[in-house]
């Protein structure tokens, strides 16, 4: 048996962990399955006579979940201009205090 | 504000909000704008959207401009490089992402993917989708909670036995962790809400397992095995607002301050924590609900939107114990501290584990030690009133043989006889102390108890046997119970078991002649003869402009609360909810209008109600909370009333669901022609009285004709057509007005005879 982690950066939750792990299982070289949604990763174990470690990341990338550097992908980031959702909203009450950072926690 | 929090809580809202609008997409490309979505048995539509939009989505195109709504509420991820403040943004991606959850699970309702089947799962009492195959959610958990049980917890709600509830999330260091976590939440009467998973392994599985029942009838409520399922905790929450708080749909300022002031809700995180759990931890603290995790976490400790602490960590290894078992125990406590629940356990000396949350266990035949009552044997409980010194306080005795002598499985007659003592005690007291027994008994794990006085039907459970439990435990829990909860009636209480044949015989002759003094002295008591009546104000913690009115002769709305029982309730605490009522100069006796009522009317409902008409549905009828057992309301074509019991999911004729009409009768609302009332109400010379009375009942709910079939048959006999109940139509016939129509003109039913009702 040989193991291998992939970092699954769409794999952002705990029904994905689900889809994952029933997808890989699914495949008899497949033995054992670890996601972890909090960590973006999996770890695989699998019969590399039955399964290569390509493959398991083909298998992966065709179902929604390509192998990344661990970063999520397309999410808005904030940029020179600020925060452009308080545009979006308008006045906001929400919106936090400047003095906030003084406050601990 | 932590920026770590910040930063994932936001992402996770990007993430979830993308899933949601593709997978919408998706479904209205495949399935179309106009299919209808709705979670099952509620009248609140997508309770959460309907609560904090005020939009009552019915179809996948509704749920366009909600997730519109979503993406506005998006912000980008926390710069790294500069610290900026991130609460507002955090709270906002938090409603995005509930708004998200709430949409996907709407869709997945579309495709059928919802309640989450669980092959082999069996859920305790009854489920939110009947029309699912099989029995007990047949191999699916719960799914969302319907408003048929909401109401149901409604007065254990706002009177305190049900202090709040705990969404728990994700999946315990161990099977033994989870369940005692359940088991002290339990123990606390706290209701409990399932969802998530780690790694594939959600809490729900552990329980499972252990072989632990989960269902409504356990408190315990499998929601899903993933976060997204924990929606229906919000979605319950946001309904408690809207059904107790007389709020409205949009009122989403409103319904988080309610939450926050109310419901004293917390989520517990078990395991490691992923974006989407930082997300809707965010959405839930918008509603004041604290989350504690067992794992590392930054924590957020100022007050604020919540009332104590925001997110506390409590690393599961770390807590101080002896054990993991010791460690269970502190986090439940921890959890507790931090939402401000007030709990209120009652230790009682037996050796099984004892709380509310067990009174609906269900004992089966193939784990029962032994039985008594039933097909095979007899049981009955009987409390009476007696001299100070005929009673010795704490004296337990059991007279015959023990269960040890009773084959596994076997059953013996048994009669439970408690004797009580106390300076303020009364003889009307005694069916109200003696009710109790009930849930007093039901409370104890692995001991199950149904039915009453000499109908009483009692199992104990083999794990409970093994445990030690025996029949002098009957004994330890009604003594320690009374002193509990009645101790300001009851002095002194002793109990005896009898199980010897010829003393349960004589025991037995002398309860049912108790039992026939009162009924005989129940039904003699009128209205007219008392000269105060008491108010209710139980339910002012959730429906603050609603107040009940209990006579002889009305019980309370939630079928909760008789006249007795609020007369006993003043005496143990003379500034609680019942008060009474004097009831001043007569106004109006056909209608019931009495000066002092109207006064307190007006006091009570904070100028809202200025008139109660106690005998009438069409002139100034008396409001409702959302608690009701049933709901009667005028049918004008018919001449008559239908009444639709909360147990009844099916269509009236009256064109709504018994869920969309308690929007009608509930929170605090005086509307002619529609009232909430207690079942036993029907039966009450004075129901309705002012418009023809029972006589004015044209169809009821199924439910109600049977389980209410000898009681109603005496009422048809006292209004003179001892038919009356077949007369009367229900919704296995007529579920429209025109139907209904048809089949009183066959049937002959005398309201349409009757004098026009308006």
């Amino acid at each position: 048996m040989t193991k291998t982690v992939v970092s699954l950066p769409t794999m952002y939750a705990d029904h994905h962990v689900t889809a994952v792990r029933r997808l890989l299982l699914a495949h008899p070289g497949v033995q054992g399955v670890v996601a972890s949604s909090a960590f973006l990763q999996a770890e695989i174990e699998y019969d590399p006579g039955a399964m290569s470690s390509a493959e398991i990341r083909r298998v992966l990338a065709e179902a929604g979940y390509p192998e990344g550097d661990g970063a999520s992908p397309s999410l808005p980031r904030a940029n020179g201009r600020g925060d452009l959702a308080w545009e979006r909203l308008g006045v906001r009450v929400t919106r936090s205090h400047p003095a906030d950072p003084k406050t601990p926690g | 504000m932590s920026r770590y929090i910040a930063t994932r809580a936001i992402r996770g809202a990007n993430l979830i909000v993308q899933e949601a609008q593709a997978l919408l997409d998706k479904a209205l490309a495949e399935k179309g704008p106009q299919t209808p979505v709705a979670f099952p048995n509620t009248a609140y539509y997508l309770p959460l959207i309907n609560g904090l939009l005020g939009q009552e989505v019915s179809t996948l195109e509704g749920l366009v401009p909600v997730m519109a709504r979503a993406q506005e509420l998006l912000h980008p991820l926390p710069a790294s490089h500069r610290w900026t403040p991130y609460l507002g943004e955090t709270l906002d991606s938090g409603i995005a992402t509930l708004l998200a959850e709430e949409t996907i699970m709407a869709v997945r309702y579309v495709y059928g993917e919802q309640p989450e089947r669980m092959p082999g799962f069996h859920l305790a009492g009854s489920f939110t989708s009947p029309d699912e195959p099989g029995k007990n959610g047949a191999g699916h958990l719960n799914g969302p909670i319907d408003d048929v049980q909401l109401r149901a917890w409604g007065i254990q709600l706002v009177d305190g036995r049900m202090p709040g509830f705990a969404a728990i999330v994700g999946c315990a260091k161990s099977n033994e962790v989870a369940v005692k976590i359940v088991r002290e939440l339990q123990r606390r009467n706290i209701l409990i809400f399932l969802a998530g998973n780690v790694n594939g392994r959600s809490i729900i599985h552990q329980l499972q397992e252990e072989g632990v029942e989960m269902g409504y009838d356990t408190y315990i409520v499998p929601f899903g095995t993933d976060t997204i399922s924990a929606i229906y905790a919000l979605g319950f929450a946001t309904r408690s607002a809207l059904t107790f708080g007389g709020l409205k749909g949009g009122q989403a300022r409103e319904v988080l301050l309610y939450n926050r002031a109310r419901v004293f809700a917390f989520v517990l995180a078990l395991g490691e924590v992923d974006d989407l759990k930082y997300a809707t931890a965010a959405g839930a603290i918008s509603y004041g609900f604290p989350v504690i995790a067992d794992t590392i976490i930054p924590q957020i400790l100022p007050t604020g939107v919540t009332q104590y602490e925001h997110v506390i960590s409590m690393p599961f290894d770390q807590i101080p114990g002896a054990n993991d078992l010791e460690r269970a125990e502190k986090l439940v406590q921890k959890c507790i501290e931090v939402r401000g629940v007030k709990v209120r356990v009652t230790e009682v000396p037996i050796p099984v584990p004892y709380g509310s949350a067990f009174e609906g266990e269900v004992v089966r035949k193939n784990d029962m030690r032994v039985e008594f009552g039933g097909k095979y044997s007899r049981a009955f409980e009987y409390l009476r009133m007696a001299g100070w010194d005929e009673v010795e306080d704490g004296k337990i005795q059991v007279v015959g043989p023990d269960i040890s002598t009773v084959p596994e499985q076997g059953h013996m007659d048994m009669g439970i006889v408690v004797d009580v003592a106390g300076r303020k005690m009364q003889k009307d007291f005694e069916p109200v102390l003696e009710r109790q027994i009930h849930y007093f008994v039901n409370g104890a794990s692995g001991v199950q108890h149904i039915g009453q006085r000499d109908i009483a039907w009692i199992r104990i459970s083999k794990a409970a046997a093994e445990k030690g439990f025996n029949l002098r435990h009957f004994g330890d829990i009604l003594h320690a119970r009374l002193h509990a909860d009645f101790g300001a009636i009851v002095d002194k209480a002793q109990v005896t078991i009898y199980t010897d044949p010829p003393k349960v015989a004589e025991w037995l002759e002398r309860a049912r002649a108790a039992y026939n003094e009162r009924n005989v002295r129940m039904a003699g008591m009128k209205d007219e003869d008392v000269p105060e009546f008491y108010t209710c104000t139980l339910c002012q913690s959730f429906a603050p402009t609603h107040v009940c009115i209990v006579s002889p002769e009305r019980v309370g709305l939630c079928g909760a609360y008789s006249f007795l029982d609020c007369k006993a309730s003043y005496e143990i605490n003379p500034t609680g909810p019942n008060q009474p009522i004097v009831k001043g100069r007569l106004i109006d006796p056909e209608k019931g209008y009495w000066e002092g009522l109207n006064a307190v009317a007006v006091k009570n409902s904070q100028g809202k109600v200025n008139d109660v008409a106690m005998y009438s549905i069409m002139e100034n009828p008396m409001t409702a909370c959302g608690c009701f057992e049933c709901i009667v309301m005028l049918i004008p074509e018919t001449n008559g009333v239908m009444v639709v019991s909360r147990e009844d999911t099916s269509m009236t004729p009256a064109g709504m669901t018994f869920s969309t009409l308690a929007g009608m009768a509930g929170g605090g609302l005086q509307t002619p022609g529609v009232m909430g009332v207690g079942k036993y109400f029907l039966t009450s010379p004075k129901f309705i009285k002012a418009d023809g009375g029972f006589k004015r009942v044209v169809w009821m709910s199924s439910f109600l004709k049977e389980s209410m079939a000898d009681a109603l048959k005496e009422v048809a006999e006292r209004e003179g057509v001892p038919d009356l109940v077949d007369r009367i139509a229900d919704e296995r016939v007529a579920t429209t007005v025109d139907e209904l129509s048809a089949w009183l003109e066959e049937h002959g039913h005398p309201a349409l005879m009757m004098p026009p009702i308006f």
